[in-house]
C-alpha cells in the first residue's frame, strides 16, 4: 500500500504495471483484430470515427459460454478510462450470468463501476476515454464483443435496452416524446408511420401517460413522467434483456415506490430478463433474483438473493447490511463501513476492499488477486477468509 | 407567443426612439461647429454665415430642434438633407448601405461557412490533430489586428503581385481582401463557439440513450447532436450580422470600400448631423430587428425557449433570462 | 462560514497553479512578462527617443550605425527620447543602429514602439478593469435586487447597447476628439452595458443560492450580502472575460488611432505608429511589419493566458 503511495506520481507508468501484472492476454492476435475492425469503422463513418467506440477493444475471442442456459454472461469484464495522464480502472474482471426471465441485482457504492458495465454490455461507452480491455459479454449465446458494429445497431434497442440513471437529461430536449420513442420504433420494425405513432401511444399509455402528451417536449414533463418515457422508449421494442441503471436514485422518494412497480409489473408482463442497478438494498430484496455485490469494479460475492441475504459472506457484503436500520434490532447505532471506497486510479494491490476491511490481514495486500470461493452452490465470495471460520 | 412578439416589437420601438434621442444629444452637445466646417475655404461675412446656420435649423435651441428632429424622423419619415452634398441623406445611404451590407453578409457566410464546420470537428475528434490545430489557429486568427492584416495583404496581393486592387468596390476582385479581414476574427470565434458546443453535448445522456436505441452513429451525431450544439451557436451567429455590419468602419476605411462605414466616418468630420443620425438610427434598427427575427427563430426551433416566451407575461422572474442578447 | 474565504483563497492559488502548469497559457505569460519588462523599462532598453529624428537614417534600412545604439546601452542607459528624431535615418530600414529601423521622420521604430506599449497596455488594462468593476458594481447588485430596479437598469443597456458597438466608440471618439483618455471612454462606453448584463446575468443565477438566503435570514446588510458574499463567487468567471478586453481594447484602440480617431499621432502608441507609416507602406513595409507585429504578439499572449485561465477556471472543457 506504501509502495503505491510513493510511485502515484507516475501514474501512467503504474498504470502499465498494473495492467502487466493484470491477467496475461496475448497482445499481438488482438491488435491485428483491432486494426481489421478499425477499417471497418472508418469506411463506414467518415465523420464518427473518432467514436469507433464500438471497437470491440483488446478483447480475445478466447472465452467460451460456460452455461447455454444462460441468457446473459458476462466473463471477465476490464473496463478502464483513460485520461490525460491517469487510467482509471473502473471495471475490474468482473463474471457474472443471468438466465432467461430472471432478475440480477448489481449492488454497489457510487462509483464501483455498476454503470459502467451497463454501458459496456450495451457497447455504448464513450471511447476515448473508455476502453474494454477484456472479457466476454454473452448474450442468447453470442459474443457481444466480438460483435461487428452494424449487427450491434440491430440489439441495441431492440434485444437489449437500456433505462438510465437521470430523466432529466437522458431525452433529447429538441425532440417530442412521441418523435424520440417512435424512432426507436422504427428502426427495429417495418411499421408504416402511422402504425409506429399507434405503438409509440400505447407504449406511453402502458406507462401511464395519455397519447395526447406525445407531441409534448421533454421540458414539459416533470422528472417521474420522464423516467416513464425513457421506459416506454426502453420497452418500445420489447427487450429481453433489460439494463435499468439506477431507475429511481434521481426521482422523488413518493414516486420511485410507483416507477418500480411499474418496471417490475411490465417486467413480469413481458417475460424480461432484467440487470437492476442500484445502490438499495431494500429494491434488490423485493426485485431480483440474483445478487452481485460491486467493490472497486470486482464482484466481492455474487448468488441467490436469499443466500446473500440470509448468509452473507464477504465483510463487504455485511458492511453493507451493517449499514441498514433493522426493525426487530435493538442496537441503537448504526454500523457504517469506515473509510472512503479506493481510488480507482490508484487501486491497493489484493483485495480493493482491504484497507476498510476489519478482518484484513497481511496476505489481502498481497499481489495476487483474490480467488473466488464457492462457499456453496452458486454463491462465489471474493475473500480469502470465506468459508474459513464463520463470523 | 403572440403576445411576447408584440411586447419585443413595442419595445423595439421605444429603444429606436431612445437611440434617436440619444444621438441627436451626442451630436448636439459635441465640440465642432458644422457651419464652420462647411464654410471653410471661403471668407464669408457674420450675416451669410447666420443665414447658413438658420437655414440648417441650427440657430433654435436644444428642445426645438430635437422636436423637430424627432417630428421629421419618426412621423414624416424625412431623414434631411446632407450639410455637405445637399444630398437627401436617405439617397446617399442607399447607395452605399447594398455594398455594406453585402460585404457584411459575405464576411458572416465565410465566417459561419468555414468556422462552425472546422469547430464541430475539432469538437468530434478532440485532441485529434484538427482539434489541436484547430485551437493553434483559432488563437491566432482572433488575436491578428484586422487592419495590420489587410495591410500586409495589400503588401502582399496588391504591390508585390499584383492580383488584386488595393481599393474600391468595382470589381469583384476587389471584394476579396476586404471579406477576408472581415471575416477571420469571425471564423476563429464560430470554430472555437462551435467546437465548445459540440464537446458539451458529444457526452450529454441524451445521446446515449440514442445510441442505446440502436441509432446509427452518423444519425446520432446528426440528428441527436447537432442541432443541440449548434441551434444556440448559429443563434449567436445571427445576431453579430447587425455588428459586422455596423464593424466594417475601419476595413472600409483601409480599403478605400465606398460604405456606409466610410460614410459615417466622412460625415463625423464635417459634422455632417443629418447624415450621422440616419446611419445610426438606420444600423440600430437594423440590429434591432435582426435581433428579434434570431430569437423567433431559435423559439421556432427550441421548444424550450419557445416555452419561455410564451410564459413571458406569467411569470415575471424568467424575464432576465429572456433579455439576454 | 469562517471556512469560506480559506477555501476561496486555496480555489484562487489552485486556480494559478493550473493556470500556469497550462503550457498555452505559460507561453502567453513569458510573452507577455517579457514584454512588459521591456515596455517598463523602456527608457532602459530604447535605444533612442520614439520621437527622435534620425535625418541621415530616414526609412534607412537597419545599418551598423544602429546596432552602436544597441551596443551603447550598457554604458548609456536612454540614449535616445522616443521622439528624437535621427535625421540620417529617415525611413531607415533595420539597420545595425535602428534595429527595426526608422519613419519617415528618422524615428527610430524600435524606441517607438517599447515607449507605444506604455499607453496601448495601459490602455487595455484600463479599459478591462472599468469594464469589469462597472459589471460588478453594477451588475451584481441590480441582478440580486431584481424587480423594478433589475428592469429600469436592463432597458438603460437596451438603449445603449442597441447602437452597434465599434460604431458607439467611432461616435464617442470622433465626438470627444483624439486623446488618450478619450479614447479610453470610448472604448469602455460601448462595453459597459454588456458587462452589466454578464454579472447581472450571473448574480440572478447566484441569487438562488442559499447560502444568500442563510446570510440574509442572519440579518445581513443588503449591500455586505452583495459584496461580501456574493460578489467574491461571481467574479471568478468574468476574470476570463475581463482578460480577453484587455486584448480587444488594445485592438480596438489601434483600430480607431489607425482611422485617425483615438489616441491621434502625437502620442506613439500602438495604433499611431500603424496610422503614421500607413501612406509608405509599399515603400518601406517594415514601417507597418514590425509595430503590427508586436500588436498581434500582444494580443496573442493575452488571448491565451485568458485561454488558460478559462480551462483552469471550468475543468469540465479541459481535456
Amino acid at each position: 500500500m506504501k509502495d503505491e503511495k510513493k510511485t502515484s506520481r507516475s501514474p501512467e507508468l503504474e498504470g502499465e504495471e498494473k495492467r502487466e501484472h493484470g491477467k496475461n492476454r496475448d497482445h499481438g492476435h488482438d491488435r491485428e483484430k483491432n486494426r481489421e475492425h478499425g477499417r471497418d469503422k472508418s469506411r463506414e463513418h467518415g465523420w464518427g470515427r473518432g467514436f469507433g467506440r464500438r471497437h470491440p477493444g483488446e478483447v480475445t475471442g478466447k472465452y467460451q459460454l460456460k452455461d447455454p442456459k444462460n441468457f446473459l454472461e458476462v466473463q471477465n469484464l476490464v473496463v478502464e478510462y483513460s485520461s490525460d495522464k491517469k487510467i482509471v480502472q473502473a471495471v475490474n474482471g468482473i463474471s457474472f450470468s443471468l438466465k432467461k426471465g430472471e432478475t440480477l441485482g448489481l449492488v454497489g457504492e457510487t462509483g464501483a463501476g455498476k454503470t459502467t458495465i451497463a454501458k459496456a454490455i450495451m457497447r455504448i461507452l464513450p471511447d476515448p476515454p473508455a476502453k474494454v480491455k477484456d472479457g466476454a459479454v454473452f448474450v442468447g449465446g453470442r459474443d457481444l464483443m466480438q460483435m461487428p458494429e452494424h449487427k450491434m445497431l440491430k440489439i441495441r434497442g431492440a434485444e437489449i435496452a437500456m433505462i438510465f440513471q437521470d430523466p432529466m437529461t437522458a431525452l433529447n430536449p429538441l425532440m417530442s416524446v412521441g418523435d424520440q420513442i417512435m424512432e426507436v420504433v422504427q428502426i427495429h420494425n417495418h411499421y408504416t408511420r402511422e402504425e409506429a405513432l399507434e405503438h409509440t401511444c400505447k407504449m406511453l399509455e402502458m406507462v401511464g401517460i395519455p397519447r395526447s402528451r406525445s407531441v409534448e417536449y421533454p421540458h414539459q414533463f416533470s422528472g417521474g413522467m420522464k423516467q416513464r418515457v425513457v421506459i416506454a422508449m426502453a420497452l418500445a421494442c420489447n427487450p429481453e434483456l433489460l439494463l435499468a441503471d439506477e431507475p429511481t436514485t434521481a426521482l422523488d422518494v413518493t414516486i420511485q415506490a410507483q416507477v418500480l412497480d411499474m418496471i417490475r409489473d411490465l417486467r413480469d408482463r413481458l417475460n424480461t430478463s432484467m440487470v437492476l442497478i442500484t445502490h438499495d438494498l431494500g429494491v434488490v430484496a423485493e426485485t431480483c433474483d440474483k445478487v452481485v455485490i460491486v467493490y472497486a469494479g470486482q464482484a466481492m460475492e455474487s448468488g441467490a438473493r436469499n443466500d446473500i441475504f440470509l448468509n452473507p459472506q464477504h465483510p463487504y457484503t455485511k458492511g453493507l447490511f451493517g449499514s441498514l436500520p433493522k426493525m426487530d434490532d435493538d442496537s441503537k447505532r448504526l454500523s457504517p463501513i469506515k473509510g472512503l471506497p479506493p481510488d480507482p486510479t490508484d487501486l491497493p494491490r489484493g483485495c480493493p476492499f482491504a484497507p476498510r476491511c476489519p478482518k484484513a490481514c497481511e496476505a489481502c495486500s498481497q499481489d495476487a488477486s483474490i480467488p473466488e470461493v464457492e462457499v456453496e452452490p452458486g454463491h462465489f465470495v471474493k475473500c480469502l477468509f470465506a468459508g474459513k471460520e464463520d463470523a | 407567443m403572440w403576445r411576447y412578439i408584440l411586447k419585443r416589437l413595442f419595445w423595439l420601438l421605444v429603444i429606436i426612439l431612445c437611440v434617436g434621442v440619444l444621438i441627436f444629444s451626442i451630436m448636439y452637445f459635441v465640440p465642432g461647429d458644422p457651419v464652420q466646417i462647411l464654410l471653410s475655404g471661403e471668407s464669408y461675412t457674420q450675416e451669410y454665415y447666420l443665414e447658413v446656420k438658420h437655414s440648417l435649423g441650427l440657430d433654435k435651441g436644444y428642445f426645438a430642434q430635437l422636436g423637430d428632429y424627432l417630428y421629421q424622423t419618426f412621423i414624416k419619415f424625412d431623414f434631411g438633407t446632407s450639410y455637405t452634398s445637399k444630398v437627401p441623406v436617405m439617397q446617399a445611404i442607399m447607395e452605399r448601405l447594398p455594398r455594406t451590407f453585402l460585404l457584411g453578409l459575405f464576411s458572416i457566410l465565410i465566417s459561419a461557412g468555414i468556422g462552425i464546420p472546422l469547430g464541430v470537428s475539432a469538437g468530434l475528434h478532440r485532441n485529434g490533430f484538427q482539434d489541436q490545430g484547430l485551437l493553434i489557429f483559432a488563437m491566432i486568427f482572433i488575436s491578428i489586428p484586422q487592419f495590420w492584416l489587410g495591410l500586409e495583404l495589400m503588401l502582399l496581393f496588391s504591390v508585390k503581385l499584383h492580383w488584386l486592387p488595393t481599393s474600391g468596390c468595382a470589381t469583384a476582385l476587389a471584394w476579396i481582401m476586404p471579406v477576408i479581414c472581415n471575416s477571420i476574427g469571425g471564423i476563429a470565434m464560430n470554430a472555437r463557439q462551435s467546437r465548445a458546443a459540440v464537446l458539451e453535448t458529444v457526452r450529454a445522456d441524451f445521446v446515449t440513450t440514442a445510441r442505446a436505441k440502436g441509432v446509427a452513429e452518423q444519425k446520432v451525431i446528426w440528428k441527436h447532436m447537432m442541432p443541440n450544439a449548434l441551434i444556440p451557436v448559429i443563434n449567436a451567429v445571427g445576431n453579430s450580422f447587425a455588428n459586422m455590419i455596423s464593424g466594417t468602419v475601419v476595413i472600409e476605411n483601409l480599403f478605400a470600400f465606398p460604405g456606409i462605414g466610410q460614410y459615417v466616418l466622412n460625415s463625423m468630420g464635417s459634422r455632417d448631423y443629418p447624415a450621422i443620425r440616419a446611419c445610426v438610427l438606420l444600423l440600430a434598427t437594423f440590429a434591432a430587428v435582426v435581433n428579434l427575427i434570431v430569437d423567433l427563430i431559435y423559439a421556432h426551433l427550441d421548444p424550450r425557449i419557445k416555452a419561455q416566451y410564451i410564459a413571458y407575461g406569467a411569470r415575471k422572474k424568467s424575464r432576465g433570462g429572456l433579455a439576454k442578447s | 462560514m469562517k471556512k469560506n474565504p480559506d477555501k476561496k483563497k486555496n480555489q484562487f492559488v489552485m486556480t494559478l497553479q493550473r493556470t500556469v502548469e497550462n503550457k498555452v497559457s505559460l507561453i502567453g505569460l513569458i510573452i507577455l512578462g517579457a514584454l512588459l519588462l521591456m515596455i517598463i523599462f523602456a527608457n532602459v532598453i530604447a535605444p533612442y527617443d520614439p520621437n527622435y529624428m534620425d535625418v541621415t537614417a530616414i526609412h534607412g534600412t537597419p545599418s551598423a550605425r544602429h546596432i552602436l545604439g544597441c551596443d551603447q546601452f550598457g554604458r548609456d542607459l536612454a540614449p535616445y527620447d522616443p521622439n528624437y528624431m535621427d535625421v540620417t535615418a529617415i525611413h531607415g530600414t533595420p539597420s545595425a543602429r535602428h534595429i527595426l529601423g526608422c519613419d519617415q521622420f528618422g524615428r527610430d521604430l524600435f524606441s517607438r514602439i517599447l515607449y507605444g506599449g506604455r499607453y496601448s497596455l495601459a490602455l487595455g488594462f484600463i479599459c478591462a478593469i472599468i469594464g469589469f468593476a462597472a459589471g460588478v458594481i453594477f451588475g451584481s447588485p441590480v441582478g440580486y435586487a431584481g424587480g423594478t430596479t433589475d428592469m429600469v437598469v436592463m432597458r438603460l443597456c437596451d438603449i445603449f447597447s442597441a447602437i452597434p458597438g465599434q460604431l458607439l466608440a467611432i461616435l464617442i471618439s470622433s465626438a470627444l476628439g483624439t486623446g488618450y483618455f478619450y479614447t479610453i471612454l470610448a472604448m469602455t462606453i460601448g462595453g459597459i452595458p454588456n458587462s452589466i448584463r454578464g454579472t447581472r446575468a450571473m448574480a440572478l443565477k447566484e441569487r438562488e443560492m442559499e447560502y444568500l438566503e442563510a446570510a440574509e435570514a442572519m440579518n445581513v446588510p443588503k449591500w455586505k450580502i452583495v459584496y461580501k458574499h456574493m460578489v467574491p463567487n461571481i467574479v471568478s468567471p468574468s476574470i476570463v472575460g475581463t482578460t480577453m478586453m484587455i486584448g480587444n481594447s488594445i485592438m480596438g484602440a489601434a483600430g480607431l488611432t489607425f482611422v485617425g480617431l483615438g489616441v491621434g499621432l502625437t502620442t506613439p502608441e500602438w495604433g499611431a505608429i500603424l496610422s503614421n507609416s500607413r501612406s509608405f507602406f509599399s515603400q518601406y513595409p517594415h514601417e507597418i511589419l514590425f509595430p503590427g507585429l508586436v500588436l498581434f504578439i500582444t494580443v496573442l499572449a493575452i488571448n491565451m493566458i485568458g485561454d488558460g485561465l478559462r480551462d483552469a477556471l471550468d475543468p469540465k472543457l479541459k481535456r
